[in-house]
């Protein structure tokens, strides 16, 4: 199983019932309470992106890891959070009024009005979270007269 | 519970020194005689059992169903239950969530 905080893909038992991610720390049921995912991944970043509990696999990387978060995991309401908090950014009630977003080795996210999400994969199991961000994203195939 | 990983989060917070002792203070909360200020409840569906100390704010859960094990023990962030309005209010909503 992946853990939707940190993207640790080996997680040994389900993100609920307070089980704890031994990559990020996370207890799922507690700590995910009152903030997002994607607030607590930044949390974790912003700490230094430690491993939590005991010793980190071999040659473990937390950005290699990270890279791997799939842009269609990432909620609507996380990218304004980002874009608002860390930017500081005034959204406006908009998507994003910014000309790009980046975070990390991630993912990136440009301008919806002339493009869609880019470096997204199709890798989404195992995020509780996956929205139709992308979607929003993205302008209408079929132009409306 | 997986003891050592709930002690190396938790036991610093409740002021335990190591992870036996972790396990014999969660038993103690979770089995013994509800002591002043502890509350119990069960969650819907033959959930998970609770008990609450509204005076120190430890919180433990149990699986209520075979084989009874200690899902966690920790002291609940007071952030946590003003956003609830209050002790009562939190355990309250403990109490009833489903979304575990």
């Amino acid at each position: 199983m992946t853990c939707p905080v940190c993207a640790y893909r080996e997680l040994p038992y389900p993100p609920n019932n307070y089980n704890i991610c031994p990559c990020c720390g996370t207890e799922f049921g507690n700590d995910d309470q009152l903030v997002t995912h994607f607030q607590l991944r930044q949390q974790w970043i912003a700490n230094g992106a430690h491993w939590f509990f005991g010793d980190p696999p071999v040659n473990w990387d937390p950005y290699v890891q990270l890279s791997r978060i799939p842009v269609q995991a990432i909620r609507l309401a996380d990218i304004a959070f980002f874009a608002s908090e860390d930017l500081g950014i005034q959204t406006g009630g908009g998507l994003l009024n910014s000309t790009e977003l980046t975070w990390g080795n991630a993912f990136v996210v440009e301008r919806p009005d002339h493009s869609e999400a880019v470096n997204s994969s199709t890798e989404l199991s195992g995020f509780g979270r996956v929205s139709d961000t992308a979607s929003e994203t993205r302008p209408d195939p079929v132009p409306v007269c | 519970m997986t003891r050592d990983i709930h002690f190396h989060k938790h036991g610093r917070t409740l002021g335990i020194a190591d992870a036996e002792e972790y396990e014999r203070t969660a038993d103690g909360f979770m089995s013994g005689v509800i002591e002043r200020h502890t509350q119990q409840c069960q969650r819907p569906n033959r959930g998970d059992r609770l008990r609450f100390n509204t005076f120190d704010r430890r919180f433990g859960a149990e699986a209520s169903q075979e084989p009874r094990f200690l899902r966690t023990f920790y002291k609940v962030e007071q952030g946590h239950i003003n956003y609830h309005g209050g002790e009562q209010a939190y355990f309250g909503w403990e109490c009833g969530r489903i979304d575990l």
